[in-house]
């Protein structure tokens, strides 16, 4: 009585067609199809009267939460959305709203699908202005698995796996090849330039699409990237930021910028460096070695810092770390401030008649304790309290137990003194360089303790962190920047303030975060869609404070060629191993008429046209890895299902040419 | 942020676009975050609006998400109201706020709410925004006489002097030739100059002669001592008024941004096509059904007829753009609501502070792309007629008709 034919081809559909309208058959076609969910194509051919040909197109609303979208796409779409394996790096303002706009379209909630999201950090209070899946009392609890469980109450039905790694090469034994390759893409929401250049790479290698998006106050920009398509994040960069000339920081900053980069570099210096050098002396049998063939006079500074932290000025008591403090105090922002201006005073003029406290060099004045003076106080504060947990002695927090212990140092005297250089220019600087004094070195060494004795002495190493509002270390910062601030009539910078500079932080706001990943999401939909056109594709940027928009279309991969082979950074010459190097070196020849002059992995060289005969032969016979592993001197982890080689190439010619790298598939086992 | 602080701001219509722009302005914080609307949640709510979950669907929308979002800021007081606006509303409740902000409203009701906004002394910023389909767009009256106290958020730039001559007027130079990076027109302040002291502290207008020099005040004067050494010029941030024309005017002429310059036309054609999607509800009580041929044609030449009453008329009309709005209207796409409220956010910020340079005066971005061309067309490709032509039926007896079920 009643045919019915479901997504049946055009011919087949005629052919039937026919036979039913002959014998007088009810038929029915039934297709889906692209945007349309459903569309029904009817016939209804009774007794020769006009058949009824109606076509639904695509809304049969299905009563979901996704009609809104069904309208647009179509339910085949919403399938594959569900089914899709997408890896968010970064669960802060960019991740929180990624998740949220991934929980509303249904992104991994189907039977396949998967989110996987990493973040190391935890939330922070002031993290809550734009980061609004974290509520007041999620502050101190991982970002990712809170943000993924927030998405999973907007959408229950996402599958959402949350970690707490920070991605790069420590890593890749849990972001292995199995990982990546099961991927569908990458959503990059991170909020450094290291972290996003790692993915970069890692999602070229692996051929996976990038959603790269950033923000910067009310200004934002979105970049994809698309296999075999687009140029990649690295492949166009920002110039790298000017760095302050180490002689304004030393002795002519003119902003608050400056008295904050010294102050994270005495940081370092002070708590930092020499603890790690002394453990380092301690535990790496290499380690004077190694320090010796340091460039310029850096064995010597580096091993007196040593001698001085474990032997000349190794603390014993909290009242040793007061008295450093105190003395450090005088020694930064008083002996040193009259040093410089017995050196250049006030008046001084330059060669060509010009005041030399001019412009961009402020004419500093030293200060004199008070220990009254908050700032004053805060900074032999911090600097005692860090200096005793260094060294594994008890702190103090009681600021009139520290006033006892300060009023008890006797400061030494201190006279500026002749002699003494001081460069103005960084160029001065360098042609000043001293000299290694290789019998110094030698002195030095002697002076070190024995190593067993260094480790017993418990150093702590201390890693700057400067969201902890208890642990000194920004009290320090803000107190050593401010003081400087005040040497040289700088205005100063609060702690909050103090904070944002120091870390480069513009902080992210809520609105230009959600327009840039509304804008990441449309792409995204747009890879779903598996649009291959560059001009499908949009970057954008934006500023919401003028307002401006900006799209273009992202940049095609540059092409280059060998031959008559054209490549762009996508493409690969695969090989399956194991072969040994001489069959790879015979391989490239046959195959691509290359003729290898030198090999890579990583740092490794593993052959060039110029080694040693004896060693060229040893190793020609051997399989790659086993190369490899001989020339890194590491194994291979057992995760790594193929090695990364890169080549230098003669052509038929003998000419240089330029040829994509290699990925070298390791037997599987 | 002190404004922030002591603002009330209004938002119509809690549907994806309008909690969007509620999250982000309770982030921001305001003093009063009012969310009205008397829609009851449907299921399909739940694919936009991120603080509705299946248990409200039946539920007030303004209701349903003001616990949820009352969470975001604890010191934003929120209310939640349930009434409906149209054009016979009563409208004077809206007094208390410095800021009204409309979504999925019926462009009549619009163009009532903005007309009482203007009337009311202060002014009331006005701004409306909708999402329908591949499409989205905004529109702000921030009143006759809006000052902007800073117009682009930079940090004011600095530079340090090398030399000022005496002149009429006194040139600037910067030292060791250092760009100082200042616009003709910039006011700029003084501070330790030696020397010319009477510029300490004193702000003038600058005109730029290379990017190493400009032009400030006549020094000739004898207040000016000859300058002697230091000194550093600093850019002042001076506020700026801005006059916003009223939803009606701008309706016939808008004043469009161009966010795409590859697009050119696109923003006109959308505002083309929203008009177009408004009268088509008026005039049938409805919206074009999705990927309806026979809604969107006459979506079409409705727009055409439209165009035709436009003071600024649109020189090509884009009729792929018109149809696929068309056909997507009805849906939603929480992408769209999510950068549209970001951008609108800022806009309703800015209204309360002044702060940064508002919209003049229409927004529209669409993401036409998503759609690929290849995969689906319009129902054309699978027209009954060619596989009937085929099948021998006569061609004009084929009756080709939409039929939805619902």
């Amino acid at each position: 009585m009643v045919v019915v034919l479901t997504n049946s081809n055009l011919e087949e559909k005629i052919r039937i067609g026919e036979i039913c309208h002959k014998n007088n058959i009810n038929f029915i076609s039934v297709d889906s199809r692209g945007l349309f969910a459903e569309l029904f194509w009817v016939v209804n051919d009774v007794d020769g009267e006009e058949p009824i040909t109606n076509m639904v197109a695509s809304i049969t609303k299905t009563n979901s939460r996704y009609d809104g979208q069904v309208a647009v796409f179509g339910s085949d779409f919403q399938e594959k959305m569900g089914n899709l394996k997408y890896f968010l790096v970064g669960a802060g303002a960019i991740g929180c709203e990624m998740l949220k706009n991934w929980a509303l379209m249904g992104l991994s909630a189907g039977e396949n699908g998967h989110i996987y999201v990493t973040d190391m950090d935890i939330i922070e209070k002031s993290n809550l202005n734009r980061q609004f899946l974290f509520r007041p009392w999620d502050v101190q609890k991982p970002k990712s698995s809170t943000a993924a469980c927030a998405a999973k109450h907007m959408n229950p039905y996402i599958n959402i796996t949350s970690q707490e790694n920070r991605v790069g090469p420590d890593t890749e034994n849990i972001y292995t090849d199995d990982f990546f390759e099961k991927l569908d893409g990458v959503a990059n929401a991170l909020d450094n330039v290291d972290a996003r250049l790692y993915m970069d790479r890692r999602c070229v290698y692996y051929n996976k699409p990038l959603l790269e998006s950033g923000t910067l106050g009310t200004k934002g920009n979105v970049q994809v990237v698309i296999p075999k398509l687009t140029e990649s994040y690295s492949s166009s960069q920002d110039p790298p930021e000017k760095s302050i000339p180490i002689c304004t920081l030393k002795n002519f900053p003119n902003a608050i910028e400056h008295t904050l980069q010294w102050a994270r570099d005495q940081f370092e210096g002070l708590f930092i460096q020499p603890v790690e050098g002394a453990l380092q002396y301690a535990t790496d049998p290499k380690f004077l070695e190694r320090t010796a063939k340091l460039p310029g006079t850096q064995p010597v500074e580096t091993l007196q810092g040593i001698k001085k932290a474990i032997v000349d000025e190794r603390p014993t008591s909290f009242q040793d770390c007061v008295t450093f403090a105190r003395n450090l105090f005088q020694e930064n922002y008083n002996n040193n401030i009259r040093q410089l201006l017995f050196n250049f005073p006030p008046d001084q003029v330059t060669s060509s008649g010009a005041p030399f406290w001019s412009g961009p060099k402020r004419c500093p004045h030293p200060l004199e304790f008070d220990v009254n003076n908050t700032t004053h106080f805060d900074y032999v504060m911090s600097v005692a309290n860090l200096r005793a947990q260094m060294y594994g002695i008890k702190q103090v927090r009681d600021p009139k137990a520290i006033c006892d212990m300060v009023s008890k140092v006797k400061v030494p005297e201190f006279k500026p003194r002749s002699g003494i250089k001081i460069e103005v220019t960084d160029a001065e600087m360098e042609r000043n360089q001293g000299n290694l004094d290789v019998d110094a070195v030698e002195n030095l060494q002697k002076d070190l303790p024995p190593v067993e004795k260094v480790k017993a002495m418990k150093l702590v190493p201390i890693e700057f962190e400067k969201d902890d509002d208890t642990n000194f270390h920004m009290d320090f910062i803000v107190a050593a920047s401010n003081l400087r601030a005040e040497n040289y009539d700088i205005p100063p910078a609060d702690r909050h303030k103090s904070k944002l500079i120091a870390g480069k932080i513009i902080p992210a706001i809520a609105t230009t975060t959600a327009l840039i990943t509304g804008l990441v999401a449309v792409e995204l939909i747009k890879l779903v869609q598996g649009h291959n056109k560059l001009e499908s594709y949009k970057n954008g940027f934006v500023n919401l404070a003028l307002p401006f928009f900006a799209f273009s279309e992202p940049i095609a991969a540059p092409k280059n060629k060998y031959y008559d082979t054209y490549f762009t950074l996508w493409d690969r010459f695969e090989v399956q191993g194991e072969m040994t190097l001489q069959e790879f070196l015979d391989y490239f020849q046959k195959e691509y008429k290359l003729e290898i002059t030198m090999l890579s992995q990583g740092v490794s060289m593993l052959y060039s046209f110029f080694m040693p005969p004896a060693k060229r032969q040893e190793r020609l016979g051997l399989p790659l890895s086993e190369v490899v592993k001989r020339v890194s001197k590491k194994k291979i982890p057992s995760h790594v299902k193929a090695l990364v080689l890169e080549l230098c190439c003669n052509d038929t010619e003998g000419e240089d040419v330029e040829v994509p790298y290699v990925k070298y598939n390791l037997p599987q086992s | 942020m002190k404004q922030m602080a002591n603002s009330a701001i209004l938002i119509y219509g809690m549907g994806g676009l309008g909690i969007e722009i509620a999250k982000n302005i309770a982030l921001a914080g305001v003093k009063n975050l009012t969310i009205q609307d008397c829609k009851l949640a449907e299921i399909q709510d739940l694919g936009t609006q991120f603080f509705l979950r299946e248990e409200d669907v039946g539920k007030n929308r303004a209701e349903a998400s003001s616990s949820r979002l009352a969470e975001l800021n604890p010191y934003v007081s929120l209310s939640a109201l349930k009434t409906g606006l149209d054009c016979d509303s009563d409208l004077s409740y809206l007094a208390r706020y410095q800021c009204v902000i409309l979504t999925e409203a019926p462009l009549k009701v619009q163009i009532c709410v903005n007309n009482f906004c203007r009337q009311q002394t202060p002014q009331i910023k006005f701004i409306s925004a909708d999402v329908f389909g591949v499409c989205c767009g905004a529109f702000c009256d921030f009143g006759d006489n809006f000052e902007i106290t800073d117009l682009d958020g930079e940090e004011p730039k600095e530079i340090f002097i090398e030399k000022i001559s005496k002149g009429k007027p006194g040139v600037v130079s910067c030292f060791k030739n250092k760009m100082h990076g200042f616009d003709t027109g910039d006011h700029v302040t003084f501070r330790e100059i030696y020397g010319m002291t009477a510029l300490n502290g004193w702000t003038c207008q600058i005109k730029v002669l290379s990017p190493y020099m400009f032009e400030i005040c006549d020094t000739t004067g004898e207040e000016f001592a000859p300058y002697k050494h230091g000194g550093i010029a600093r850019q002042v941030k001076v506020s700026q008024n801005a006059s916003f024309k009223s939803l009606e005017q701008e309706i016939l002429n808008p004043s469009l941004l161009i966010p795409d310059l590859c697009r050119f036309e696109a923003p006109a054609n959308i505002h083309l096509g929203f008009l177009a999607l408004h009268r088509f509800n008026e005039k049938f009580k409805r919206f074009p059904k999705a990927w309806c041929v026979d809604d969107s044609s006459n979506l079409v030449s409705l727009a055409k007829g439209l165009n035709t009453e436009l003071t600024n008329k649109v020189t090509t009309i884009d009729e792929d753009l018109l149809n696929v709005l068309s056909y997507t209207n009805t849906g939603c796409l929480s992408p769209l609501c999510a950068a549209l409220g970001g951008f609108v956010a800022q806009e309703g910020i800015k209204a309360v502070t002044g702060k940064f340079t508002p919209l003049k005066q229409w927004l529209y971005l669409d993401c036409r792309d998503v759609i690929n061309k290849e995969e689906a067309t319009t129902p054309d490709m699978f027209t009954p007629r060619l596989v009937k032509q085929q099948l021998g039926y006569p061609q004009n007896k084929t009756k080709l008709s939409c039929v939805y079920p619902l």
